[in-house]
């Protein structure tokens, strides 16, 4: 299988731990090709959402139903957060298919979600490693530039989310 | 140190090979042949890979507030705290509750976000689904 295959669809739901039955529909299922760092092995992955927790956004494994992310939006983080097509490196710019040399545009062309870490009694996220999801085609990648520091925001009761210094 | 031309390799024990494919005026282009378990990323990723193992560790606490105060009690203030917190951040006045069942899919609006970028719900709700469906399932793109 070639990296730019996607797997049969086998299970019709998954049953979670943490979220309960999900019905699985190939067509919601977010492909990343290479999978997540630290977890290169979970190339498909179900985006999921509790009506009562939005803006959140659950990234469900479909393979392994003990692996699932809490995400959010990036924009609910930081509403001027930009992502420029050339801020993604050569490789995963080919594995999300955005080689059409237009610049993407968030909302439109691309999802961009950070995954939640906790951090003491609260929860942080790194800004410089969003999840990128191509719309027109559903594949993701976590994107790390090249040189780029860790971008951190953490949640707290006084500033809502601020960068740490 | 090696010094190597395009299509020459390096090789690392018995099992992994390093191709230089490539070069061009500020970039090289190496192929990898290593074992499935080996995982070959670039060096910023690694910092990268200890946070997603860190994010896992997120949702087995909220589940703990799922299954209510006695599972964990100090764990559970911290993580209804983290969802108020949550939800005042994206402009809410409710706190974020934890739905009992399953995962309800949704092609809805997601609060916070600004009209003029709408998020993938948007475009699903617009292309395909005139009204955000009631039913359980994942999120449509």
């Amino acid at each position: 299988m070639t990296a730019f295959e996607c797997p049969t669809i086998v299970s019709p739901t998954i049953v979670s731990p943490w979220l309960g039955e999900i019905r699985l529909d190939p067509e919601c299922e977010i492909y990343f090709p290479a999978g997540l760092p630290g977890f290169e092995e979970e190339r498909r992955m179900a985006p999921v959402e509790i009506p009562a927790q939005r803006p959140l956004l659950y990234l469900q494994s479909v393979e392994r139903a003990r692996v699932c992310f809490v995400a959010l939006p990036v924009y609910v983080i930081h509403p001027g957060f930009r992502l420029d097509i050339s801020d993604i490196p050569d490789d995963e710019r080919i594995l999300l298919g955005l080689t059409g040399g237009r610049e993407a545009v968030i909302g439109e062309d691309v999802l961009c979600v950070v995954l939640l870490m906790p951090s003491r009694d609260s929860v942080q996220v790194n800004l410089n490693a969003p999840i990128v999801v191509n719309l027109h085609n559903q594949r993701a990648a976590q994107i790390v530039r090249p040189g780029a520091t860790p971008d951190v925001w953490r949640l707290s009761a006084e500033n809502g989310w601020a960068p740490l210094c | 140190m090696l010094r190597r031309r395009p299509g020459e390799s390096i090789a690392i024990g018995a099992d992994i090979e390093i191709e230089v494919m490539e070069i061009s005026r500020t970039r090289v282009k190496l192929g990898v042949r290593a074992p499935r378990e080996i995982p070959v990323l670039r060096k910023e990723t690694l910092a990268v890979a200890a946070e997603n193992r860190q994010a896992l560790e997120l949702v087995s606490a909220f589940s703990t507030a799922h299954n209510g105060p006695s599972a964990c009690a100090s764990g559970t203030r911290g993580v209804a705290e983290t969802l108020r917190l949550l939800a005042a951040a994206a402009n809410q006045e409710k706190t974020l509750e934890f739905a009992p069942a399953a995962p309800i899919c949704f092609a809805g609006d997601i609060p916070g976000i600004p009209n003029e970028a709408p998020l993938a719900s948007d475009v699903s709700r617009n292309r395909e689904n005139p009204e955000p469906r009631q039913d359980a399932g994942p999120l449509s793109l």
